[in-house]
């Protein structure tokens, strides 16, 4: 446990880009797979702080880049499934784009040096 | 947006939505923890762990949906209602000052909205103007000729219609006989103002084009509902209009009574070609191009604006020019808006007047929200502990200001309420004492307009009374505040400045309507105390239209006869007399008065007048004696002139003798056979005129004055029923004590007064409100150090002076600037003063005492609390 606990946390920020991104992978995910989602795809070396997945969900719906939907899982509980929305893909597409500039350019720096 | 309203509206579900999500979140990470071998309780804790706080993060999500914002507001106000049923008293003050001005401002707009700027219901295009003369360097309007007008309606191509009216009493019959005001108008008329008729029809263009020709009458509603029971048979029958028959082929619609509805409503309408049959007296009149008697209506064509026609009758002015008269070159002309119901002439001499009395209501507003900025800055600089606590975990200050805003918010919209409750009694006492014309009253409807003015009246009033102190108050360093008691720490400057400076701009205001309001008062009482030259008291005035009734020159004779002898057999009538126009009624004729030593006089006021007028009217011959009864009866060259005319016309020569007549040279040369007192003619504030009695042939009476040693009412009363059993079908045109007629020659200037008065006490009501609370809030500010200064040995009576000082240095400030201002304000209504300067040191200086004093007495007050606090106990108070 304390080990987990050494994670590096997640840059501000990039949270929405990881769940977006994770939502683009695989079509739609309730709240728990999209943190075990990341977790998985990062190798554990980004480590979704939990409950804070929450509030950014809420704050991705309101700005319409997801859409969520009541569904039931495969152990038949109630769970919320989102998905990507148009609007969702193109924010992904934009923020990809800018991240790949800056660690491009930072990368750059950093051969330099 | 509308997503975030979404959001708003479905909260509940929303909520129980995330709380599901977040709970299943927990149990999938707890199996998964079982799984990977922990047992059941740890496995549940770590999830948990790993989890955070949900409460936590559900108020973060609460934020992205944009609740937090919306409860904020709802908590304010909350807050905000709270705090204002709390203290009573605070908010009481706040409210009743603000309705005040409130109030007032609103009463004033719907006044003016009334009279100048709401366009006639029949005119809410505002399409329809007047076009009016102008003469001279002065820029009043006038009148046109009938000559005139045709070549306006010929030429103007921005109009699309040109119409005339003008008004005349008519004598008319039907059920009962009385005396209207009836409208000569063009054919064209109710065209041009695109009004149809509510039964029947209005005239066709063509009908005003044959001289007495167009024997057709159009009622107005009010006379066809008085005089015909709103029958619509009516229509297609005869009416005599001055003993001619006219063919009623029409009523106007419900409110239509003219274009100047508000100044001279008018009963029906008749063809411009009927002239003749209107004005008996008045031959030619239609030809006369020296003769402005008409109000011109035009209606712009689509597309015109009104400056491009008023630039067009400009043009058209100067054609019409004749060159050999000097006189015409300075005509010229105008389009004017046609606004309210007033004539031309009242739309601009009011404008002026009312213009600045609305400065006032303006004034008192603002020293009204002076005074409720004042008392909420009090009231938040005591809460400023309260406020550094806040700011210290965490509030923002713009958080601060808006709760505040939002109180003064709550305050205000009671005060708006309040306000238009107010501004309803207020219209009504402005009407009342202002003697507003009952059409312009009708108008006074506190409709949307006046709504909308309150509002916006008391937004601004929110703006300058709520956000400057929240602004002040909140801006200071969080630490000093707390440590120290918040009170008298540097930081409190601004504050107190801001205050102290809206006291000053208070006093400064109050002085100034205190002044100019007493300036008014003394030019009315003067002019009330205006010598007219003859004994106004027991006079009673009657007059009738005879030759509109068409009574010939022997029953006119007969008729006079009958009446002097039936009035003077009334109790307590001591003499009758006749003439053809008396004084005090806002109409003269006016002249040229020739000696036959060429000296000659202009602007004298000219009369005819029966023997016993003199003596009936109480005007004192002082010289010669009065008309004979013989001269009367053979029209004798005999004349009478007054003081001013003898001295002007033969200065230092006996004028007993002297021979005179009028400019005009049909008049035979007159001998003065006496010299009676200077009286006043038109108004009681004119300057000395000449005037000139010539003797009036009994059959050309009309106007009588009757002496009583009675109440002149009473013998009023009788004299209508002595008319009815004499003629029956005999309108009286006008019945009224000679005292009514002076109180109506000043009733512009009493409205003013009366309405400066009101509003003058009002604010002197405020300032001293104003500097109570400014000083009470300072005294409990500085409890502390005053329990100091009176442990350190200051007295009782030092700290009264000391508190009792500063307040004083301040209104005196503030009087300083006040007397400024005053001088400026009244140089401006100099025009309108009577027998007072607009610097009447004494008036400067009574308003200057009375502020002194009143802020003497407003701060003595809180300046007692503070010499009789207990040393010990304002120590130890926090």
């Amino acid at each position: 446990m304390v080990a987990r606990r050494s994670h590096d946390p997640i840059p501000p920020g990039t949270l929405e880009m990881l769940v977006l991104t994770a939502l683009a992978r695989r079509s739609t995910l309730h709240g728990f797979e999209i943190a075990e989602a990341i977790e998985r795809a990062s190798t554990d070396v980004l480590r979704v702080e939990e409950g804070s997945l929450y509030p950014a969900l809420q704050r991705m719906l309101v700005k319409g880049w997801i859409g969520g939907e009541w569904k039931r899982t495969d152990e038949n509980r109630r769970a919320r499934y989102y998905q990507l929305t148009a609007a969702g893909r193109r924010e992904l597409a934009r923020r990809v784009e800018s991240y790949q500039r800056v660690t491009g350019a930072i990368a750059r720096v950093l051969r330099m040096a | 947006m509308l997503r975030r309203f979404w959001f708003f509206v479905t909260r509940w579900r929303r909520m129980q939505d995330l709380d599901e999500e977040m709970r299943l979140h927990v149990e999938l990470r707890a199996a998964a923890n079982r799984r990977d071998g922990l047992h059941a309780e740890a496995a549940a804790r770590q999830a948990r762990l790993r989890f955070g706080n949900p409460l936590k993060l559900r108020e973060e999500a609460r934020d992205v949906w944009g609740f937090a914002e919306l409860e904020r507001i709802g908590g304010d106000l909350r807050h905000a209602v709270r705090r204002i049923v709390q203290h009573p008293a605070r908010t009481l003050v706040v409210v009743l000052t603000l309705a005040l001005g409130i109030g007032a401002t609103t009463a004033m707009f719907t006044l003016l909205d009334a009279m100048l700027l709401k366009p006639a219901p029949w005119n809410t295009s505002g399409r329809v103007v007047w076009i009016v003369g102008l003469w001279g360097r002065s820029a009043m309007p006038r009148n046109l000729s009938y000559p005139d007008y045709l070549v306006y309606r010929d030429r103007a191509a921005t109009l699309s219609g040109v119409a005339a009216e003008g008004g005349t009493p008519m004598a008319i019959g039907g059920p009962q006989p009385q005396r209207v005001l009836g409208g000569l108008v063009s054919g064209n008329y109710f065209d041009v103002l695109g009004l149809r008729a509510q039964i029947g029809r209005t005239f066709a263009p063509d009908e005003d084009t044959a001289p007495g020709g167009h024997s057709l009458v159009v009622l107005s509603d009010a006379l066809w509902t008085g005089q015909f029971g709103a029958d619509p048979g009516v229509i297609g029958t005869s009416l005599a209009i001055n003993g001619q028959p006219f063919t009623i082929i029409g009523v106007a619609p419900r409110d239509f009574t003219g274009a100047a509805f508000a100044a001279d409503p008018y009963q029906l309408w008749i063809p411009m070609a009927m002239q003749g049959a209107a004005m008996p007296k008045r031959p030619g009149l239609l030809s006369d191009a020296n003769q402005a008697w008409l109000r011109v209506i035009g209606r712009l064509r689509d597309g015109v604006t009104a400056p491009e026609a008023d630039a067009e009758a400009r043009v058209i002015a100067r054609q019409i020019r004749s060159p050999q008269t000097p006189a015409d070159q300075e005509k010229s002309a105008r389009v004017l808006p046609m606004r309210g119901g007033l004539t031309p002439w009242e739309q601009e001499s009011l404008a002026s007047v009312f213009g600045l009395v609305s400065i006032v209501p303006a004034l008192v507003l603002l020293v009204a929200c002076a005074n409720a900025a004042n008392v909420l800055m009090a009231h938040h600089m005591g809460r400023r502990r309260e406020f550094a606590m806040r700011r210290a975990i965490g509030a923002s200050r713009g958080r601060l200001v808006r709760q505040l805003v939002t109180e003064s918010l709550v305050v205000a919209l009671l005060a708006g309420l309040a306000g238009f409750g107010a501004s309803f009694v207020l219209s009504a006492v402005i009407v009342r004492v202002g003697d507003v014309p009952s059409e312009v009253s009708a108008l006074l409807a506190l409709d949307g307009r006046a709504f909308l003015a309150a509002t916006v009246v008391g937004v601004a009033a929110v703006v300058l009374f709520g956000l400057a102190p929240a602004l002040t108050t909140t801006r200071f360093d969080v630490l000093p505040v707390l440590k120290d008691e918040g009170t008298t720490s540097t930081s409190s400057r601004g504050a107190g400045r801001l205050r102290r400076a809206l006291v000053v701009a208070q006093v400064a205001l109050s002085l100034t309507l205190l002044v100019t309001t007493g300036l008014f008062v003394q030019s009315l009482t003067r002019a009330m105390r205006v010598d007219p030259g003859f004994d106004p008291q027991g006079l009673a005035t009657v007059s009738f239209d005879l030759d509109l009734q068409g009574y010939t020159l022997d029953r006119r004779a007969a008729f006079v006869e009958r009446f002097v002898e039936r009035a003077s057999a009334l109790p307590g009538v001591t003499s009758v007399a006749a003439a053809d126009i008396l004084p005090l009624g806002g109409e003269m004729y006016g002249g040229t008065i020739v000696s036959h030593t060429g000296s000659s006089s202009s602007k004298a006021s000219l009369a005819r007048v029966s023997p016993k007028y003199f003596e009936a009217l109480g005007l004192a011959i002082l010289r010669g004696r009065a008309f004979s009864p013989a001269e009367v009866a053979a029209d004798a060259p005999v004349a009478i002139v007054n003081e001013t005319l003898a001295r002007r016309l033969w200065p230092g020569v006996d004028p007993l003798g002297q021979r005179v007549r009028t400019a005009d040279s049909k008049d035979p040369w007159r001998e003065v056979v006496g010299v009676a007192r200077d009286a006043k003619y038109l108004f009681l504030t004119e300057s000395p005129l000449g005037a000139y009695y010539m003797p009036l042939p009994p059959a050309a009476s009309g106007t009588f004055v009757i002496r009583t040693t009675s109440d002149p009412r009473a013998v009023l009363t009788s004299l209508t029923d002595s008319v009815r059993v004499l003629d029956p079908d005999l309108p009286i045109a006008r019945a009224q004590t000679m005292e009514e007629r002076i109180r109506r020659s000043v009733r512009l200037r009493r409205a003013v007064v009366s309405l400066l008065g009101v509003l003058g006490a009002l604010t002197l009501l405020l300032a001293s409100v104003g500097i109570y609370g400014v000083a009470s809030h300072s005294v409990s500010m500085r409890t502390r150090e005053l329990g100091i200064r009176m442990s350190l040995g200051a007295r009782a009576s030092d700290v009264l002076r000391m508190v009792v000082r500063e307040n004083l240095f301040l209104s005196l400030f503030g009087v300083a600037i006040g007397l400024g201002v005053s001088a400026a304000a009244a140089t401006m209504l100099a025009s309108y003063l009577f027998g007072v300067t607009a610097t009447d040191p004494a008036t400067f200086a009574g308003g200057a005492l009375a502020l002194c004093f009143v802020a003497l007495m407003a701060s003595y007050l809180p300046a007692r609390r503070a010499a009789r606090l207990d040393p010990l106990v304002a120590l130890r108070r926090e």
